[in-house]
């Protein structure tokens, strides 16, 4: 059982390794200011990503409970993600070029020759998996989802990732409200060796209604989305951009795209089992759909 | 509390972040430029300048080499950085080789009449045979571990014989597409 775990948590780790190596690989020619443009959407679709499937009701119960859900989502791209107007030196007009979810590299021409920009991965939607625990108390959820301290590849980067997220259910304060209510506020941190920390703050405000074994649910959220990554630039003296020549390491902060979303989903409880899906209506918007063990 | 025990277990267990979201980050295109500088001056007729461009020593196609799947010709075209005197009117002349000099030629292009002048900028228009030959070639370089270089002639003629000095400075500039596997 322990190596099984260990097994799977270094998979998960080195998975997410091979992306941040991948992506490292690809920004070796592309400016600082420019890198914003092209990673913002994957770090926006991070933020999504981590805050789907965080509820799928606002009650929670007086006395204690605990559940285990298994939660898959896809995270849909909108056209309007997968291009971006990159910034060019003096002598270079600006075109649209491909996010990292975009597609053909993109290229404009000036006076000191071609500047290139990477091409994107093609990505119209990423899926993305996460299971999670409920603990409820006297109206209060803690739900989580982590992986714990892991070393990955032959430098050992440190590598881990958790979300946590405190629902309350305010309702439970006031009579005759046909529905329950609740405030839901989650942090979630991905931090990968010193190159890569990424942080989300969520807030959800939640109504749902039940009908027999049936739950209709929906949201409100707010989320803020941010990393502080850093990467290296290959140099390259006889590169038309001037940002390009040197080698550098280059450290940054990208915000990521995420505000305001609506959320609206239905949930069916068979016994101990509770089955649920969801569309959250963002700036990239998520499909979720979840099974949940709920004791 | 045996019971919250095991679920963080099983939760760490299951975790397997970004599942299908990293498969989707292996395959990339990068676009590769370079440049070939020519400088001549003549009193007479016509300037005339040849180079060697080892793309083994371009650092963005170094950086790739090892991962590139496919690799092809986007586009070239040349540009007048400076001229003496302001304006000259020719012919522009601009030869690419395999290798060397005796390398056999992947494009040849004229362009009758021109006016010279810094800024001066055209596309080579390139025929599908041309383009074939020219990928054909960086199919050898990347895939049959071929010659990495190039060689180029840029030439004015038809130049007016005023007995004044003449000088042009033209750059080629190229651009390959690379497709690969990170």
């Amino acid at each position: 059982m322990k190596k099984i775990l260990i097994v799977m948590l270094i998979m998960s780790g080195s998975a997410f390794f091979s992306l941040k190596a991948g992506v490292d690989d690809v920004l070796s020619f592309v400016s600082k200011k420019n890198v914003e443009g092209y990673l913002k959407p994957f770090i926006t679709s991070l933020g999504v990503g981590l805050n789907s499937g965080m509820y799928h009701s606002a009650a929670v119960p007086d006395e204690f409970s605990y559940g285990l859900k298994l939660n898959g989502m896809f995270v849909l791209m909108p056209e309007d993600q997968k291009t971006f107007k990159p910034y060019t030196p003096e002598g270079y007009t600006s075109e649209s070029t491909a996010t990292v979810y975009g597609g053909d590299p993109g290229y404009i021409y000036g006076e000191q020759g071609y500047i290139s920009y990477p091409g994107g991965f093609s990505v119209d939607q990423l899926s993305l998996g996460f299971p999670q625990i409920m603990l409820g108390w006297q109206g209060t959820e803690l739900t989580a989802k982590f992986v714990p301290v892991l070393k990955i590849g032959e430098s050992e980067e440190e590598f881990y990732f958790y979300t946590f997220a405190l629902k309350h259910e305010i309702t439970r304060y006031f009579d005759k409200i046909p529905f329950d209510g609740a405030l839901q506020v989650g942090y979630g941190k991905i931090k990968f060796s010193d190159q890569l920390d990424f942080n989300n703050l969520a807030v959800n405000l939640i109504a749902s209604k039940d009908f027999g074994i049936s739950t209709l649910y929906g949201g409100l959220s707010y989320q803020k989305t941010n990393v502080e990554a850093s990467y290296n630039i290959t140099g390259d003296p006889d590169n038309a951009d001037p940002d390009l020549r040197e080698a550098k390491e280059v450290n940054l902060t990208i915000e990521g795209e995420n505000g305001f979303g609506v959320t609206a989903g239905a949930a069916l409880r068979l016994s101990i089992f509770v089955l649920n899906a969801d569309y959250t209506y963002n700036s990239q918007s998520v499909l979720s759909a979840g099974l949940n063990f709920e004791f | 509390m045996k019971k919250i025990k095991f679920l963080f277990v099983l939760t760490a267990l299951l975790t397997v972040v970004i599942t299908a979201g990293c498969d989707s980050f292996q395959d990339f295109s990068v676009n590769i430029p370079f440049a070939i500088e020519f400088v001549d001056s003549t009193y007479i007729t016509q300037t005339f300048d040849s180079e060697v461009y080892d793309l083994g020593a371009n650092s963005q196609y170094n950086d790739y080499k090892e991962k590139i799947k496919d690799f092809e010709f986007l586009e070239a075209r040349y540009f007048i950085k400076a001229t003496v005197p302001d304006t000259l009117v020719g012919t522009l002349k601009f030869t690419v080789r395999k290798n060397d000099n005796a390398g056999d030629i992947l494009f040849y292009k004229e362009f009758p009449g021109v006016t010279v002048y810094n800024g001066k900028t055209d596309i080579f228009v390139l025929t599908q045979d041309q383009i074939k030959m020219f990928n054909d070639y960086l199919y050898a370089m990347y895939a049959l571990s071929g010659t990495t270089k190039f060689y180029g002639e840029a030439a004015v003629t038809d130049l007016t014989n005023d007995g004044n000095l003449k000088k042009t400075t033209v750059e080629l500039h190229l651009l390959l597409k690379a497709e690969g596997e990170l």
